[in-house]
């Protein structure tokens, strides 16, 4: 019960939040078209095309303040019985059936949407329960989840290192020991870097033996589910900025036959634990490709540095919480559509 | 002459209207989906342990296929345990011809326990130990029932999983609904 409270808790501050942040869209929109209006010369036709985003700002600005506007027709109610909102202008805004039937209405599509994008987070709570550990000699090619402590590979996929953000020297930055690092603000060899992820594969050592880990291609992120997306396929959810060599570690991922393997390799020497099989990877940098990478159907690939039962906890706070915020959604968007659909006898 | 009108019949529903339905759809949706769900869960962690079989069942395999070895060696030294030695050859055989999981499981966990009288016997033999020929075929079983162990573990683990699974409330009542039941452990040689 107190994880559902915490959740419906959560939830609503989360439509606060938006409902406030939802007039920057119409700035947004507000600019574009002030753009088109004054644009002269050359520029003009780009200020023109750029007025095709309208629709997706406005429809965003719905997403966003269905919720909040919902109370406030609540208040409203209240509100009215005592008078009402008197002044034209205001009228306008806040007494609109227009405007709360669109909002209602792109709140509604987007609770639907997101409410069916849920169950790529509810299957990967499935695989979290129902996966017996593997030992990391003995993990079967398929999805597998191991546990146990993480080591550096040195000489494993060394060519490929992967690095995102803006191009420094993350020699100086990054410890020799991490595997995964996600930097933000650092003073390295005498330059300031903003941000940049590091992903490097590593050995997920248990009592038995080790398993080869590759997690490039996977995001970081926390277990906070998107809001509108969904659950990204490859994450790497970690409590700190990085996982260094000897912290615990847990991965649930597809084992796969290693292409680079000797022919003498036995067990888990053959296989590795890859987020994407070679050359499959994301390759669209930026929100184009984290959008992308959430909407495609890829294998389930995890990397945490609790244990089981912690990330089934947290996936599930985080499922619970995605769920409860989409209904409020849900609730808001279906109730200003209701109480200004004609076919309703009020 | 008197004209009867109709009293105007009002079409329209009311919003408690369509909001009781959306609820009693969203409720109906919603068991619906739960129920699939946990039929798939099911799926999954039935499908776990026939997984974890397979990976298992070749190592059984090649672990069986040096038990005629292990009997030829020691049944010179162990004249007297001839039912024993024929019960173990029968039962290597009967999980030849097993068909489901279960079947085999049960096969093997009773040939794990005439395997550990043989041991028993065997101990009492000195100069059986000291064999070479019976040296090389116990470091192959040795070699394999490592692995073994390994697997049976996940096996027993993916088990836990599923038994644990179809005795709990609610699931319990989508498992009896599909027939499923428990399912038998691996035990350790």
């Amino acid at each position: 019960m107190g994880r559902v409270l915490a959740a419906f808790g959560a939830a609503i501050g989360w439509h606060l939040v938006f409902g406030l942040a939802a007039p920057l869209f119409l700035l947004m929109a507000l600019g574009l078209v002030a753009s088109a209006l004054t644009s002269r010369g050359r520029q003009e036709g780009n200020a023109w095309l750029g007025l095709l985003l309208l629709p997706a700002l406005a429809t965003l600005f719905g997403v966003l303040a269905a919720p909040l506007r919902a109370l406030i027709q609540l208040g409203l109610f209240a509100f009215e019985q005592h008078g009402g909102v008197a002044h034209p202008v205001w009228r306008a805004v806040l007494v609109n059936p227009w405007i709360d039937a669109y909002l209602g209405a792109a709140g509604l599509l987007m609770a639907l949407v997101a409410l069916s994008r849920l169950g790529g987070t509810w299957s990967k709570l499935q695989h979290v329960a129902n996966l017996p550990t593997s030992k990391a000699r003995s993990a079967a090619v398929g999805l597998v989840e191991v546990e146990g402590t993480a080591r550096v590979a040195v000489g494993q996929f060394d060519a490929a290192i992967e690095t995102r953000g803006p191009a420094y020297d993350w020699e100086h930055a990054i410890p020799a020991t991490a595997m995964l690092y996600k930097g933000t603000a650092q003073a390295s060899a005498g330059m300031q870097s903003s941000t940049c992820e590091f992903l490097r594969p590593f050995f997920v050592e248990d009592a038995t033996g080790r398993i080869l880990i590759d997690p490039r291609g996977a995001r970081f992120g926390s277990f906070r589910t998107l809001y509108l997306f969904g659950e990204p396929p490859a994450r790497l959810a970690l409590s700190k900025d990085r996982l260094l060599d000897g912290d615990p570690v847990y991965v649930m991922g597809r084992v796969r036959p290693r292409s680079d393997a000797p022919s003498l390799a036995a067990d888990a020497e053959r296989v590795v634990l890859a987020a994407f099989p070679d050359g499959h990877r994301s390759s669209a940098p930026g929100w184009v490709g984290r959008v992308r990478a959430a909407l495609s159907k890829r294998d389930v690939f995890l990397v945490s540095d609790t244990r089981e039962a912690g990330v089934h906890r947290a996936l599930g706070d985080s499922l619970l919480e995605a769920f409860m915020s989409e209904l409020i959604l849900f609730i808001a968007a279906l109730w200003l559509c209701l109480t200004h659909a004609p076919f309703l006898r009020h | 002459m008197t004209r009867f009108r109709r009293a105007p019949y009002d079409e329209r529903v009311s919003t408690f209207e369509v909001i009781a339905t959306a609820v009693v759809v969203v409720l109906g949706l919603a068991l619906a989906a739960y129920v699939i769900a946990v039929y798939n869960s099911l799926v999954e962690v039935r499908n776990n342990i026939d997984k974890a079989w397979k990976d298992i069942d070749v190592l059984l395999q090649q672990r069986h296929d040096e038990l005629p070895n292990l009997v030829d060696t020691v049944k010179g030294y162990l004249q007297h345990e001839s039912d024993l030695l024929a019960r173990i050859v029968r039962l290597r055989t009967g999980y030849g011809h097993a068909t489901s999981i279960e079947e085999k499981a049960r096969t093997e966990n009773e040939l794990n326990r005439e395997l550990g009288r043989l041991r028993l016997a065997w101990e009492a033999y000195p100069d059986l130990e000291a064999s070479p020929l019976f040296a090389r075929v116990m470091a192959r079983i040795s070699a394999l029932e490592s692995s073994i162990a390994d697997r049976r573990e996940l096996f027993n683990e993916s088990v836990t999983i599923y038994n644990v699974r179809i005795a709990r409330f609610p699931e319990l009542l989508v498992a009896v609904l599909f027939g499923y039941r428990r399912h038998a452990f691996l035990a350790p040689s």
